[in-house]
């Protein structure tokens, strides 16, 4: 086989002027290249597995008002919030996971998806702390009634109608350009993973924040993970049916035994 | 019903510069712009279903709704033309004298047979009608930047160039990909920065940049009468692509078969149409075709860039070279950026089509700024100081900058990314190899200006392109 070869300073870049004899890609391989994001889906699931195990109990999980183990218990909290975040989140950042990914060396790619979920968890982690923080202090001086819960998660409803969301939701799509190579690369995946995550904690912060008032209900879990993945890959998600979803989730979260 | 002719402009302007059916869209056009801008077959409604700038928008069900670096640029556009000419045409029919068949008309600024092709044809420039009392001409809008002292609109040929009809495939799923309809995207959303397809940069937004003004902008682009009839050239494409190679096929995903888009129609009823109603222009409900639908690139010689593979395999591209963090900035003079190619390391690699080019593609990401007043040819290792025009090889697509404004605000439907351009340059690096000059560690993109800059209008933060990228296919 004829090959004209260039190399240059430790690279090279092969061409074959004849047919070639090189055997196609495997499949399983070929998968893993055109999904980078499979890791990131894969925890995913095993956080959801976490999440649906009835033993753990949360959704009766007492929080008490005066304890002096406030700070276990507000780790606990955050824990459980990240938890939450790796279930119903990640699986709505593949895209971006996934463009991380593609606009990075082969070489690289794996260091550039981790580096962004770096970036992103970071986000959300600091808001999670200040998030649980004024739950538990709510719960401190008041218990979380019904009443209380259906207006958080009507607050989020309203929130889905306004043109701030449907800009969050735009803002949770775009790209800046990443530098290829050494600590810069690291930089912008970093620094990329939390502009994405900002906008997406701007466009689901509310309804994380209801879940976790909710004590982890399971039904608003799973309510809210739904609603979120079909906004998310809808072409053209509906606020107002989304608002009502939204709606639903909350009476459904209050009829349901804490 | 009775299948509708869309005629060349030109070639109706040759027999008479105002051909009746010129003077009857003039008159159309006047009469829309005597209707409140409410009214949904008024001038003004018409025209910000593209885009508008007012804020906030009142009717946003309706106005801003323009598809663009999306596959859904050639069925809305298709639409959004379909209902417009059908506005015109009712009223046209409805006025004495007035012809029953009237049809808009397209723009062919790539007849290479028509030395007048590139200019605006006189009908467009002329600044009163030819009626008594020699009426102002709507036709003709002063903030044009170029064509009203009936000079060619375009610098270079290549603005006009036809080398979309060669792409093998509507649309692409991935950055590093061409296709001739456009990225496979959401409503409006962004793709990763998948480049835009290859009709929507060259000729289409090369012609809204090389007139320029307000057809240089999405919001003030359908003010201007010769934007219906550039798309309806840009639609008019459509046709011939399919036409010219049994292989050209629309896309038959659900998704983009069934998103329906709404509308108005000329009784200002809401109507709601999708992709599947327009694929083919000849039935109903659009029953139109074009005067001519030849392919006018037949036996001409160029590259066909590869087939993207089938679904079931497909790949994703990797990048192999890139230039460094500080963006690219374009002021209105040639620049040039420097990077380096490395070898793929992916499974793409071990798939290389036997005989074919090295499958590269040049990607310019997140081009962002202000409305600029000049597009700009992209070449690849041009030899310092030389002529761009003897180096027709080396040209690797248009950087038309239609869009840039609104792509680049963080407020906008492209949340600030901007814009991104794809360019399969597999045959101008093959070139270079044959001819022993493709380094790969020294790759040169040089951004040629369609017009230069001077004073005031190269001040200012000029174009920035965030990254310049090459794929391997």
């Amino acid at each position: 086989m004829r090959v004209r070869e260039y190399r240059s300073a430790g690279s090279a870049f092969i061409t074959s002027k004849s047919r070639s004899t090189m055997n196609s890609p495997s499949r399983f391989r070929s998968f893993f290249w055109q999904h980078p994001e499979w890791w990131s889906l894969a925890l995913s699931a095993l956080a959801w597995s976490v999440l649906l195990r009835p033993h753990i109990g949360f959704r009766h999980h007492q929080y008490p008002h005066t304890s002096p183990r406030f700070a276990a218990v507000w780790s606990g909290e955050v824990l459980w919030w990240m938890v939450m975040v790796i279930a119903m989140m990640w699986p709505l950042i593949g895209g971006r996971v996934r463009a991380t990914a593609v606009r990075s060396f082969g070489p690289r790619r794996a260091r550039a998806v981790v580096v962004f979920m770096f970036g992103y968890v970071a986000v959300w982690l600091t808001a999670g702390v200040i998030v649980t923080f004024l739950i538990l202090c709510v719960r401190s001086h008041r218990s979380i009634d019904a009443t209380f819960l259906f207006i958080v998660f009507m607050l989020a409803a309203a929130w889905q109608l306004t043109p701030y969301k449907e800009l969050a939701l735009r803002l949770c799509h775009r790209t800046i350009p990443l530098s290829p190579q050494g600590w810069r690369a690291d930089h912008d995946c970093l620094r990329y993973g939390w502009i994405i995550g900002g906008s997406c904690l701007l466009s689901c912060g509310f309804l994380m924040a209801a879940c976790t008032v909710s004590g982890h209900n399971m039904a608003a879990m799973l309510g809210t993970g739904a609603i979120g993945f079909v906004e998310r890959y809808s072409f053209r998600p509906n606020h107002r049916i989304l608002a009502g979803a939204i709606a639903v989730v909350a009476v459904t979260c209050v009829l349901t035994p804490r | 019903m009775a299948t509708r002719v869309r005629k060349d402009v030109w070639k109706l302007s040759k027999i008479k510069p105002w051909h009746d059916d010129i003077l009857w869209y003039a008159k159309a056009i006047v009469e829309m712009q005597k209707r409140p801008a409410r009214d949904s077959t008024s001038w003004i409604y018409q025209a910000a279903i593209h885009e508008t700038s007012q804020s906030p928008n009142p009717h946003p069900t309706f106005w801003t709704q323009c598809q663009h670096f999306s596959w859904f640029f050639l069925p809305w556009h298709r639409i959004y033309l379909f209902l417009f000419e059908q506005i015109i045409a009712d009223w046209i029919a409805s006025q004495p004298g007035g012809p029953k068949d009237w049809s808009l008309f397209y723009w062919n600024y790539s007849d290479s047979s028509n030395a007048d092709a590139t200019k605006l044809p006189p009908a467009f420039i002329d600044p009163v009608l030819p009626l008594p009392g020699s009426p102002p001409n709507p036709l003709r809008v002063t903030n044009r930047a170029r064509g009203n002292d009936g000079n060619s609109v375009t610098s270079r040929s290549n603005q006009v160039s036809l080398g979309c009809l060669r792409e093998p495939d509507f649309f692409h799923t991935s950055l590093g990909a061409t296709s001739f309809g456009g990225p496979e995207t959401g409503f409006n959303h962004d793709n990763g920065s998948a480049g835009m397809g290859h009709l929507d940069s060259t000729p289409h937004g090369a012609i809204h940049n090389a007139i320029g003004g307000g057809m240089g902008a999405f919001d003030t682009a359908g003010l201007d009468p010769i934007f219906w009839v550039h798309h309806s050239n840009i639609d008019r494409l459509w046709n011939v692509w399919l036409k010219r190679d049994a292989g050209h096929q629309n896309p038959t995903d659900p998704r983009w078969l069934n998103l329906k888009f709404k509308f108005h129609n000329a009784s200002k009823k809401i109507v709601k149409m999708s992709s599947s109603e327009v694929v083919d222009s000849t039935t109903s409900p659009l029953n139109y075709e074009y005067q001519d639908e030849s392919d006018p690139i037949a036996g001409r010689a160029g590259i066909t860039p590869p087939r993207r593979p089938a679904m079931a395999t497909k790949s994703t591209p990797e990048m192999v070279g890139s230039t460094h963090p500080n963006p690219v900035t374009l002021r209105g003079k040639a620049e040039s950026a420097k990077l380096a190619v490395k070898a793929p390391t992916g499974p793409g690699r071990l798939t290389l089509p036997a005989g074919a080019p090295p499958p590269l593609v040049l990607n310019l990401e997140n081009v962002r700024g202000p409305q600029h007043s000049t597009g700009y040819g992209v070449y690849v290792n041009l030899p310092p100081d030389s002529k761009p025009d003897n180096h027709p090889e080396l040209f690797a697509g248009n950087m038309s900058l239609f869009g840039l404004k609104e792509a680049s605000r963080a407020k906008g439907e492209h949340a600030g990314s901007g814009l991104h351009y794809s360019y399969d340059i597999s045959g101008i690096v093959q070139k270079l190899q044959e001819k022993g000059d493709w380094d790969p560690e020294n790759v040169r993109v040089t951004f040629v200006p369609d017009y230069e800059l001077e004073g005031r209008a190269s001040a200012g933060e000029g174009v920035q392109v965030g990254r310049i990228s090459v794929y391997h296919k």
